[in-house]
Formats: C-alpha cells, structure tokens, sequence
C-alpha cells in the first residue's frame, strides 16, 4: 500500500516557553494542501488563490480558523493566542502565535485540533520546551488535548 | 571498619554493582536473529533444503454492475513442496473482514463527541452496517463431494479427507459472491467509486477470491487474522482468469489478455500495435472523447476478458467505461515492457501527462537496482484516495480540481505514489516477504527505492520539476525522520512490531526503514557497497519468500561492513540519534610544564625541579605569555634536540610539527550509534572534513575524544555538517556553540520590520 492517501496527516507543533522573555512561542507546520482543503471546508475560502496570506482580510479569517482550534490552559486559566501570521514552503504552512506576559505556571493543558474536522486519521505532534525540559506527545481525534506538570 | 560489636550495628552498606550481560551496541545479533539452518542459510541466501508452496487458481468472475456484486467460482490446485504431511490447509477470506458481525470493526476505540454534524451522528449510530463479506455457496473436493470446513472470521480451515503427503498435489472448487462496497465513503484498498455527474462506476477490483495462506518452516500456516493494518502473505503460482463485465466496460487486470481479437475493435488493435513499437511517449488506446461517449452507453450485452498469467501471487483488475487507456513500451534488459494507465477524464489533464511516464520511469530504475521487471506489463490505474498495489497492477489517487487545475502536491503525490505502487511489483509482489508479520520489509524497502527513482525522475525530466532542482521527495534524507524520531517514546515502537499494534505505521514501516537505507547507502557503506549487496539480496529471494533475517544477513555477507549495530538500533530499538561536540580543549607546545601537572606535582609533594624533562602541552587558557603563537621547536628544545638526534636535516625539514592541537569531546546524549562526521574551519577560510566510522564508540558508548592538529588556528567546528545522521538536536553540533535565531524569530524580526 502506500496507504494511508496522501504522505501521512501530520501536522508539528513546537511550543516554546521563553523564559528570559516571558512569552510562549508557537510554530506549527502543516501540509499546505491539507491546510488549504481544510480551510475551504470551515470557512469556503480557497487559499490557493490567494497571493498575500498575510493580507488584513485573509489573517483575520486564519486567525479565526486557528483560534477555534487552538487552546492553551495554564494552571487551569485559558489564554488568549495572538496571531503574529503564517509562511510558505513548497509543501508546508508554517504558523506562527504568541503569547506575551507569561505568568509562572505548573500546569498546563493543551488542546490542537487543527485538520481533525477533515482528517480522521490526522495526528498533531507537540512540542514542548521549557528552559532544557522537552516534552513531546501526539494529539488526535480521540485524544485531542493533553495536561502536563512542568 | 566493620564493627563486630553486638547485634545492633549494622555494618557499612556494600556499593558493589551487580554484574550484568552483554550490552555492548557492536554485539553481534545471534540473540535476535533466528538460527540459520538448512531453509535459510547464515549468509542470507536460500538454503539447500530451502522450499515454497504454490497455488495455481482457475477462476469464473462477474461483475454485476446494477447491485455492485462479483460472483465467483474458482478451482484452486495446492502443491505440498513441503517435507511435511499436511491435515488442513488455510484460505484468507479477506472481505470478511466487512462481515457485519467481524470482530474487526470493535478492535479500534470508539468514544463519544460533545457535537455532530447531522451526516456524522448518521454515520457513527444511525447507518445500517455494510452487507459486506464472502458468501460461500460451496467448497468441494475434486470429485464434487463437499469438503469438510470451517471460518474463522476471515481464516477458513478446510480439512482434507485424506493427508497431503510431501510431493503431493490437491484440488479443491469453491463458489461465491460479495457485495463489493464504496471505496471512497466506506473503507477499503479495493471498491467502487460513483460518479454522481454521469451516474457510472469505476471498479478497482481486489481480494475478491478466497485465496491461499502461506505455509512455510518460519510461521507453519501464516493464519494471523487480516485485522485491516496487516498486509498479505501470499504463495506463487499460475492464474487462468476470465472476467465477464458489461460489454461497453474497458478492463485491465493481472496477466496475459488471451483474447485480445474478441475483446478490441480494429481501431483498439491498430493503436495497441502501435503502442507496441513506441518507446518516447504513451499512445492512447482509448480517448478521452471516446470515454465520455461510452459513459452513456449503460450497455446490456457483456463481454469476457479472459488472463493467463504465471509466477504471481495475487491477482486484481480495474473495469469502467468511463476508462481512459494508453500504453507505452519500455526497453528492460533486452525484452520489451508495457507501461499502462487506466484514468476517467477526472483524472486529465494530470493522468495523460504524467502517469505512464512515471511507471515507465519506475520500471527502470527499479530494474537497475535489483532485477530485470520479469513480467510483461505494468499498470497504473486511477482511483481516488487509494494507494495500493498487486502483481502487474496498481491503483493510485492523484485527482485535478473539476475545471482542470493542479497545485504541485497534488501532482508531486501523484507522481510519488505511482513510482510506489508499481514499484511494489519488485516488493512484495516478486521479492514475495510475509507483510501480515513484517510491513516494513516491503513498505521501508520500496518506499528507498522510491526516493532514488523519484530523485532519477528529476534528473530525467526537469521539465516536469521545474521550478524546483530537485523532486519534492517527503521520505528518504535523514533530517527528514527527525520530527518523527524525537517523539515521546510512548507513541514510538521499534520498527521489528507486527504493523496491526504500531501508532504510526507511516512513518514506523516506511519513513523510518526507507530512511535507514538511504543513510547505510549514502554515509555508513557507501553506494558501490550497498548498490552490490541489494542487489544480490533482490536477486537471491526473486520469486521467493525472504524473512527479516535474510535481508539483514546478505547485506553484511556481500559487503564485508558489520551491520549487526545499524540494525539493531534502527530496527529493533525506538533509540534516536544525538551526538554533540561537549568541549573543545585547545593546546600548543610550551617550553614549560602545564598548569595541569603542576597541580599534580604539588598534590603528590614532589618538587618541580624533580620533573623530568618532557614535551608539554598546556591549554590555551593558561597561556599567559603568547607562546602559542611561537614556533613548537623553538618552546620546546628538548622535542628540537631529539629530532637533531634522530633524524637528519633534510627529514627534519620535511616534517609537519603541528602548532595548535585541538582535543574534541564528543557525546552522545541519543542511545543509537553513528559514525562522528566532523568539518572544522581554519582561520583563513579553508576548511576540511574528517569521518571516524561508527566504531569509535564500541569501548565507550557516552563520550569519545579525537585530537586534530594543526599550523592554522581552527576557529569553527560543525558535527554531521550535511544532515546525514539524522541527529534530532542539532544545537550541540557546533563549537563554538551557534546562537541562531529561531524560526520564531526569524519571522517575527521580519513582519515587525
């Protein structure tokens, strides 16, 4: 087989902590043409048309789509992910979002749905790294989010 | 001092270690391979008392268009090549697995959302289950008696009446039918697609026959049942097939067509010999304007296409009229080979410009690799979302938008998934492993020669890259697994598992093996030394049934590099690789003891006057006076006096007396073993690099030092400087240590700026 259609529905995520800035730096990477199909199904846009992903129209209706799926808990506080905005590769999407003014923590709670509303099988790999701490797990369907002690 | 007063005092607590077993990663495999013996012997090669089984199949097909059925019946004739009397035999009965009571469908978790979609709740509580599985009418004995039998989900055991003696040969007929599902909204490698525009169907046609189980000395019956992750163990042998289907149909299938005269109309064989003598580009045997003509036909007359094909170990055929059809020939070795494809019109402009190309490509690179392709035909047949492959036919997804238009993955895919599926034909279909137990031996395998034959295609066909140098391939280069590799250990399994229990089969049976591959071809033994070792593999199991073992022992045998380390860490460990540079010491001659020593000297109380006279190294931090920057000879006179003595003028002259001496720590702070690839930059620009093979790491598997000396001060030393180790961290690689930007960074300086 070569399976599975279409390479493998992945998507990575790093979640880094800055400590020295106070601020969580987010990076996920996506197939471009998952992301593309993805946001056409929620929003009926079709980014392939686009040229500027970056324009002020298109990043609000991205931020939109990601902020609906994203959502971060620390010790059981939800906070808000601010959109800084996306690259492209010849394959891949990569996002970039942020979040200033990090308050000290212990718990946190993680959730990524990201192409789950299109993909059965897709499976979201986080990262996370706090000073040389580095955890790493794999969200999916039936286990969309993930709590950690750090 | 242990006190013996009394009963109260315990005496001191005894910090020996306790004693442990080999654990050394160079040990060789004798623990984990199986012994060699007579059937497969310790060089990886078939043994002298080596056998496989064989299954020559006699088949009536048809399709029932209207209720999406086949109806079957079948004589199958099994040779015992065995030393052993076999009671029963084993035949799969794969549609079972969408039998409406199949255990199969409850071994996956099910839980519940907090919100549906109307079509999602229909789908998870309210549809009626598939009326799906082999409906067996009979099996009988050779004489027509019925034959004793029993099913066991998607296993039947068929109890012979008298006991199939070594040598011996059995016949036996069965009857049935099954309702064929829908590919594209059920689940599946094989169905039917609806095309809702004109109302037809497109049949990939697989597993539609109760088939034989392998038998052999490693498994006994390879009777594990087909959950849906684990693939097919299957024996060789001789198919005669005839297929009926509506007369308006257009059929490819495995095999020889014997009936061509009956089945093309004059046009059909005037291109089809046409197609027979080109070699540079496809010929169409049926257009895209006559497809869309015949997808209003709905004819009600039928038509039988009837194959013949030998040495294969499965069977499959793709029947439409909505079918596109062209062919090419091939040169492989010096016989000629047909390049086919088989798309509806949703499938152009894609389809006509690409498809046939890449199997045509495929076919040959392959062949250079292992073997000539043996068989006489390979097709590619259009299928949505489907990738999945059987002898000398293959059906693959790669589909345009409805007004025409492709983005690059889509076509990239296309093209990527084609080179799999029909690269398949060499593994498993020829190259026949057991994919029920291994799924990397075929998937990781292929999907290495994938990569080259993808890399080939661009080189081959820029245009068809172009604007990118080389082919976007998304498996094969080290630094592509590393996302993978760096997981959290609890989603990892080594890739020696059965494919049913692994998380990730993607990347676990064919990223990770692939990628192995390639860096035991590109960095550890190199391409002439591996090209002769795969290739010897390939040919040694050509039409036989190679096991793990095989494949890892004639890669050694033929080679002469020790592997026994690179396969176990990558197959059978979930281990990764992290090497870095821990520290650098710098040292130069000096005239006088180091610092070192002389803490040394002063612990153990001797004078210093007392130390004899010796050539000294002292680190570059304690150089207090700049001699570093003096000539060696000139710091040290003793080291300048012994080479007066012993060596003549001229001899001196020509020696290279290092100036600066660099002593590398290296650690490995990831379990697998590679080698230490190192280039290091001097001040004025040159650089130079220097490999020290895997074996640098048997006596100490945490920390290996190496010195590198020098006239010119080396200011930059990077570790594995071309990504070819597939080390997960890369930021211990260099020294001094780099502060890069992140990623993160880099973006927010821009869009800020």
């Amino acid at each position: 087989m070569a399976f599975i259609p279409h390479k493998y529905y992945v998507s990575t995520s790093l979640y880094e902590f800055k400590e020295d800035r106070g601020s969580l730096q987010i990076t996920i990477k996506i197939f471009k043409d998952d992301f593309i199909n993805a946001f056409k199904k929620n929003k009926g846009i079709n980014l392939q048309m686009r040229d500027d992903l970056n324009s002020k129209e298109i990043k609000f209706k991205i931020n939109s789509y990601l902020l609906s799926h994203l959502s971060i808990f620390l010790d059981n506080k939800k906070h808000e992910l601010f959109y800084l905005g996306l690259k492209k590769d010849t394959e891949l999407i990569t996002c970039f979002l942020e979040i200033e003014n990090l308050p000290e923590f212990k718990k946190i709670k993680l959730e990524n749905t990201i192409l789950f509303d299109l993909f059965e099988n897709q499976k979201n790999i986080i990262h996370l790294k706090k000073g040389n701490k580095k955890r790493s797990f794999i969200l999916s369907k039936d286990t969309p989010n993930s709590v950690l002690e750090f | 001092m242990i006190s013996h007063y009394g009963f109260s005092q315990q005496p001191p607590q005894e910090l020996k270690e306790k004693g442990h077993i080999n654990t050394n990663k160079f040990r060789q495999m004798y623990q984990e391979f199986s012994s060699p013996n007579m059937f497969r012997t310790a060089a990886g090669a078939p043994g002298p008392a080596y056998y496989q089984q064989q299954a020559d199949y006699k088949m009536n097909i048809e399709l029932d268009d209207r209720n999406k059925r086949i109806y079957g019946s079948e004589t199958i004739t099994y040779t015992n090549n065995s030393p052993d009397h076999l009671e029963y035999l084993w035949v799969q009965l794969d549609q079972n697995i969408r039998k409406k009571d199949s255990p199969s469908l409850m071994i996956n978790e099910f839980s519940t959302r907090p919100a549906y979609r109307p079509s999602g709740f229909v789908k998870d509580f309210l549809d009626k289950p598939f009326d799906g599985g082999f409906n067996i009418e009979y099996v009988r004995d050779q004489d027509g008696k019925p034959l004793s039998h029993i099913i066991n989900q998607t296993m039947m055991r068929i109890d012979l009446p008298n006991v199939l003696k070594s040598g011996e040969k059995v016949s036996f007929s069965i009857k049935w039918w099954y309702n064929i599902q829908d590919h594209v909204n059920q689940d599946g490698r094989s169905g039917y697609e609806t095309f809702k525009s004109d109302g037809n169907r497109s049949y990939i046609i697989a597993q539609f026959f109760p088939r034989m189980a392998v038998y052999n000395e490693v498994e006994g019956w390879q009777n594990y049942q087909f959950w849906g992750d684990g693939e097919f163990a299957l024996p060789f042998g001789n198919y005669e097939v005839k297929i009926t289907v509506p007369a308006d149909h257009i059929l490819d299938a495995t095999g020889e067509l014997q009936n061509r005269k009956d089945i093309f109309s004059k046009e059909m064989l005037k291109r089809f010999n046409e197609a027979k003598k080109t070699y540079d580009k496809p010929v169409l045997i049926v257009t895209q304007s006559e497809a869309e003509e015949a997808e209003k036909g709905f004819s009600n007359n039928k038509k039988t296409w009837h194959f013949k094909a030998k040495n294969v170990r499965d069977f499959a055929f793709a029947t439409s009229r909505k079918f596109i059809w062209d062919m090419m020939t091939v040169k492989i070795g010096d016989r000629d080979v047909m390049a086919v494809s088989m798309y509806p019109k949703e499938g152009n402009p894609l389809w006509e410009d690409y498809s046939t190309i890449a199997v045509a490509e495929t076919l040959k690179t392959y062949s250079d690799y292992t073997f000539d392709y043996p068989y006489h035909k390979a097709i590619s047949v259009h299928a949505k979302q489907i990738g999945m492959e059987y002898p000398m036919i293959c059906f693959n997804f790669g589909r345009p938008n409805i007004d025409g238009s492709y983005s690059d993955d889509v076509k990239f895919g296309m093209i990527g998934v084609i080179i799999h599926e029909i690269g398949h034909n060499f593994f498993p279909m020829i190259v026949n492993n057991d994919e029920r137990q291994w799924a990397w031996m075929d998937e990781g395998i292929n999907t290495f020669v994938q990569y080259i034959t993808e890399q080939k295609l661009g080189q081959d066909y820029p245009d068809i890259i172009y604007p990118l140098e080389n082919f976007p391939s998304d498996r094969g280069p080290a630094k592509m697994i590393t996302d993978y590799m760096s997981v959290d250990q609890n989603y990892l399994a080594p890739i020696m598992s059965n494919p049913e229990n692994v998380y990730s089969l993607g990347p676990n049976a064919y990223g990770k093996p692939a990628t192995a591959l390639n860096i035991l071809r590109e960095t550890i033994m190199g391409k002439e030394l591996f090209d002769h070792a795969f290739k010897t593999y390939s040919k040694r199991w050509m039409f036989k049934h190679p096991t793990p073992e095989d494949f890892f022992r004639t890669m050694e045998d033929a080679s002469a590099v020790d592997l026994d380390w690179f396969w176990r860490g990558w197959f059978y460990t979930t281990d990764y690789v992290d090497i870095g540079i821990k520290e650098v010491n710098q040292f130069y001659i000096s005239p006088k003891p180091s610092k070192v020593i002389e803490e040394m000297m002063e612990k153990r109380g001797i004078p210093m006057d007392r130390m004899p006279s010796l050539v000294y190294l002292e680190d570059f931090n304690n150089d207090t006076e700049n001699f570093k920057e003096g000539s060696p000879l000139e710091n040290s006179k003793l080291l300048n006096n012994y080479l007066k003595e012993n060596f003549s003028k001229e001899e001196i002259d020509n020696l290279e007396i290092p100036k600066f001496f660099y002593e590398i720590v290296f650690n490995k702070p990831g379990g697998l073993v590679m080698p230490i690839i190192i280039e290091y930059e001097y001040e004025d620009g040159t650089k130079n690099r220097i490999k020290y093979p895997a074996q640098v790491w048997r006596k100490n598997d945490n920390e290996v030092r190496q010195v590198i000396t020098s006239n010119k001060k080396i200011i930059n030393i990077s570790l594995d400087p071309d990504l070819e180790t597939a080390d997960i961290d890369t930021s211990n690689n260099s020294w001094p240590k780099k502060q890069e930007d992140s990623e993160f960074d880099t973006f927010k300086s821009k869009i800020k700026g």
